[in-house]
């Protein structure tokens, strides 16, 4: 994404993110799972992972795996994600009942 | 356990009830990777900072006329335009060999292309400038005059008479060559009822790391020393390099590794840029950054696998395997890289090719040519992946040939469980690896004959799905022999020391690496039970030349088993000068004493006695209190490298189970399953982590990856939209199993579980797709199995 497309738009960060704790959950998920190795693009997964959890609060595996299509990871081989991702959703939806 | 452990009350110090061996908990350093504060080279500033960018050469071969750098010099922002003739005055080139790969030929290499280009992507110069931006601005004002030269580009004819030879010096285009001739394989294919042949081929593939390879060099003139921040996997081995090239004493040179965004191999070696970037540094006395763009990635970080493996079974209609023989070809780039060599991967799949296999009769060969394409080195598993999927492509079709099902050609053939110690026919010595078992785990854990009975009816409704099993065995834990022995600086042994601070925490300095493995957790995980204190009270320093012990770092799947001992031992140590103090100061025995959960408790009843805070305070700060005769030594320092076996093999086998659709070409992964036995687990999690991270790695190369050269030596696909990288949607979930055989060498008993991954999943895939299209009567042996390749051999593009 080029810098002007985001003219008028609101940019999130992973560091805004993890200082209001919107993503808190989503963390602890990752660190029990282990879903980073070298980290680099775990901004990445963390932010694409929250965009799904918010238009879909229950999403299936195949579903995780192909909104994350668009971000590399060459560290884990993806499956600890995906776990995470849908560990994070069964405790929100926990949490909302 | 075995080794000499230390007993406490019959039990080792790893398996006490407090231990976090074998546990799985979370790794210490994950918060600031996933609040975006971690500290990668590529986000590092330094004030004077100047940003250097290489201008490339565009030929695979060409003789360099002149170079005009005058208008680039005058761009906005410039600082300097320097060529590679310039900065022969400050550095030094370099010839990748070692003396134990006999015969291993390289020409010298300059940081920056003298006279001469060998690959398109060498750098010609470099723009030093205020911004990276400005830096290519006026790269693109430099003028390069060239006189193109013929490319030598396809392996196969590398050798002809009539093919140019590279470096004129060397004679001709053969790097290396090795043979090997064991047992009695003449006698052994005769004797066989078949003999089965095949043509392996490799494509050519790369790391792709998510942060590209990136370099801060700050010569300080007045202090006379250089710091380089960078990301590597050997930060003792860059010092070592940097301070001989450029003329420097090793204390002169600092390395400093924080977070490092993927490695695998890709940045365990010394590259030109790299070494220019020092060089610039020294030469205008100031800091110099360079982060690679992802094309230059694609273009200069090292390849890997390009091979083509003539392989030969000879097989006994009772499924007896008689002998293995290869031919393997591997293309290296122009030079042989450094300081590790090249010949590394051939070497290897000589090594490792019928290893987990009872047959004694094996004949191989291995060439090494050089081209004019990007270098190729080591990659992860380095040469297990060609070994494997020869090896266990071979037993496919000899199980084929002689309609015996995969698995039980498997079982007849492994070398036995009980078997060991013993050695494979190229020599390597096994001291216990568990074939038979980790086979039989995976038939359990993959339903085998299910899948088979499955698989039978889905034929029947025209859906071709396919089973592919792979045993392998893998290197770890490397001694000397791997490089040391050639005379590479390149340490094989590992330093940790260990301190209890004044409040009683404790600090750790090891010379491994962390590159998302989890080196620092298992340090701290061994250090935490060796001790008897909670893990967050250990804090674990790495990746810093002046502020740890020396050491080789983290490559090779040598972290766990040779860093996590020297953690072990140094941790011993200092865990009995504290109950030494300890006994001192409540008047009793260190006999008497335990440590557990940071305080000082009897042996015999647990009670509390003193806390190690205050055991602290009294060393540091009240030492005068302490009886007369007693000097406190609260830090520890060990060194580890195994000595009786030049490597620790371990074992695993692998299964694929996919679909292949037979219109267009397309496979897709159903599911992937890895049993494995890397000794002593201390981290459940992360051992599984590595293994699907390398399994991924192996699927990558088995259906997607391939640098593709065009006949001139231009790559290409050097970008993210043209070559293929595994993402998640088109990967499987994998399970992985474990067996257990520890390594009596070390009193820790961990071998290395970062290869195995990769080693077997292509081998796996491969098979599974033959499988699926036996009804076809065809046989694929190339790889990646893309739907062209797929499709055109069924006859159908």
């Amino acid at each position: 994404m080029l810098a002007v497309q985001t003219n008028g738009a609101s940019v999130q960060t992973i560091e805004g993110l993890s200082d209001c704790g919107e993503v808190a959950d989503l963390q602890a998920a990752f660190r029990d799972r282990n879903a980073l190795q070298c980290g680099f693009c775990t901004p990445g997964m963390l932010m694409a992972a929250q965009d799904l959890l918010t238009l879909n609060a229950d999403p299936s595996r195949d579903q995780i795996r192909e909104h994350l299509s668009g971000n590399y990871c060459r560290c884990t081989g993806y499956q600890a994600i995906i776990d995470a991702v849908e560990a994070t959703a069964r405790f929100r939806r926990s949490r909302t009942k | 356990m075995t080794g000499a452990p230390l007993k406490l009350e019959g039990l080792s110090a790893l398996d006490r009830p407090n231990s976090y061996i074998g546990k799985t908990v979370p790794r210490p350093n994950l918060d600031r990777l996933m609040q975006g504060r971690g500290q990668y080279v590529s986000d590092l500033e330094l004030p004077r900072m100047v940003h250097a960018v290489f201008l490339r050469s565009p030929h695979a071969h060409a003789r360099i006329i002149g170079i005009d750098t005058e208008a680039a010099k005058r761009m906005p922002g410039v600082v300097a335009v320097v060529t590679g003739e310039e900065l022969t005055s400050v550095i030094t080139p370099w010839v990748g060999v070692l003396s134990h790969l006999k015969g291993l030929k390289s020409a010298p290499q300059h940081a920056i292309a003298v006279d001469r280009v060998c690959w398109q992507g060498e750098a010609v110069a470099a723009v030093v400038a205020t911004s990276r931006a400005l830096a290519e601005d006026a790269a693109e004002a430099i003028a390069v005059e060239y006189e193109e030269l013929d490319a030598v580009t396809d392996m196969r004819t590398a050798l002809d008479p009539k093919t140019p030879v590279i470096h004129a010096v060397l004679g001709d285009n053969l790097a290396f060559e090795r043979t090997h001739d064991a047992g009695a394989v003449d006698q052994a294919f005769a004797d066989a009822d078949e003999v089965v042949e095949a043509d392996f081929i490799f494509g050519r593939h790369t790391g792709v790391t998510l942060e590209p390879r990136a370099v801060v060099a700050d010569w300080n003139a007045a202090e006379a020393r250089l710091t380089i921040y960078q990301g590597t996997q050997a930060p003792h081995m860059v010092q070592n390099i940097a301070a001989l090239h450029l003329g420097l004493e090793e204390r002169q040179v600092r390395v400093v590794c924080k977070d490092v965004g993927g490695s695998f191999g890709i940045k365990v070696h010394i590259y030109a840029d790299e070494m220019a970037t020092y060089a610039l540094s020294k030469l205008l006395r100031r800091p110099v950054k360079f982060a690679a763009d992802r094309v230059e990635s694609f273009n200069t970080d090292i390849h890997a696998r390009d091979h083509r493996c003539k392989g030969k079974i000879g097989i006994r209609r009772d499924g007896t395997i008689t002998a293995f023989e290869i031919d393997d070809l591997t293309g290296i780039g122009p030079y042989s890289m450094y300081p590790r060599t090249s010949a590394i991967e051939a070497n290897q799949v000589v090594n490792l090719v019928g290893g987990p296999y009872l047959t004694r009769n094996y004949r191989a060969r291995a060439r090494v040519v050089f081209q004019n394409k990007n270098v190729m080195c080591q990659y992860r598993a380095v040469g297990h992946p060609i070994a494997c999927s020869v090896t266990e492509g071979l037993i496919d079709l000899a199980a084929m040939r002689i309609g015996m099902d995969p698995v039980e050609i498997r079982r007849r053939n492994l070398i036995a469980d009980d078997a060991y110690p013993c050695a494979s026919p190229a020599g390597l010595r096994f001291e216990k690896l568990s074939h038979h078992a980790s086979l039989d785990k995976l038939l359990a854990m993959m339903d085998y004959d299910r899948l088979r009975a499955e698989q039978a009816e889905l034929r029947k409704r025209g859906i071709h799905r396919g089973i592919g099993i792979a045993s392998f065995i893998e290197v770890t834990n490397p001694s000397a022999a791997f490089y040391g022995v050639g005379g590479a600086k390149i340490s094989s042994q590992d330093g940790v020391a260990v301190r209890l601070d004044a409040q009683g925490a404790v600090i750790c300095q090891t010379s491994i690496t962390e590159q998302g493995q989890g080196s620092e957790s298992l340090t701290a995980q061994i250090v935490g039970s060796v001790l008897g204190v909670p893990m967050a009270q250990v804090r674990v320093i790495l990746g810093d030349t002046d502020n740890t012990p020396y050491g080789g770092g983290t490559w090779a799947s040598r972290g766990a088993g040779i860093g996590g001992e020297a953690a072990l031992q140094a941790t011993e140590i200092l865990r009995r000068n504290i109950l030494d103090v300890a006994a001192a100061i409540l008047q009793s025995t260190p006999a008497g004493l335990d440590i557990a959960d940071g305080v000082v408790v009897n042996a015999g009843d647990g009670t509390p006695r003193i806390e190690l805070k205050e055991l602290a305070r009294i060393v540091y700060f009240r030492p005068d209190t302490l009886p007369p005769g007693i000097q406190p030594e609260l830090m520890a320092t060990r060194h580890y490298v195994p000595r009786q076996y030049p490597f620790a093999f371990t074992n695993g086998v692998q299964a694929s189970w996919l679909e292949v659709d037979t219109e267009t070409g397309f496979v897709k992964l159903l599911k992937h399953w890895v049993v494995e036995d890397c000794g002593t687990i201390i981290n459940p999690q992360l051992v599984d982590e590595q293994i699907r991270g390398g399994v991924v790695q192996g699927l990558g190369a088995a259906l997607f990856e391939k640098c593709i050269y065009g006949e001139r030596g231009q790559l290409t696909n050097a970008s993210m939209a043209d070559y293929l990288v595994p993402m998640p949607g088109e990967m499987p979930d994998i399970d992985v199993g474990h067996v257990v055989s520890p390594t009596a060498e070390s009193e820790l008993g961990a071998k290395g579980a970062g290869e195995a991954g990769t080693a077997g999943a292509a081998a796996a895939v491969a098979n599974a797709v033959n499988d699926a299209l036996q009804p076809f009567g065809t046989i694929i042996t190339e790889i990646p199995l893309t739907p062209q390749v797929i499709l055109t051999a069924l006859g159908r593009f």
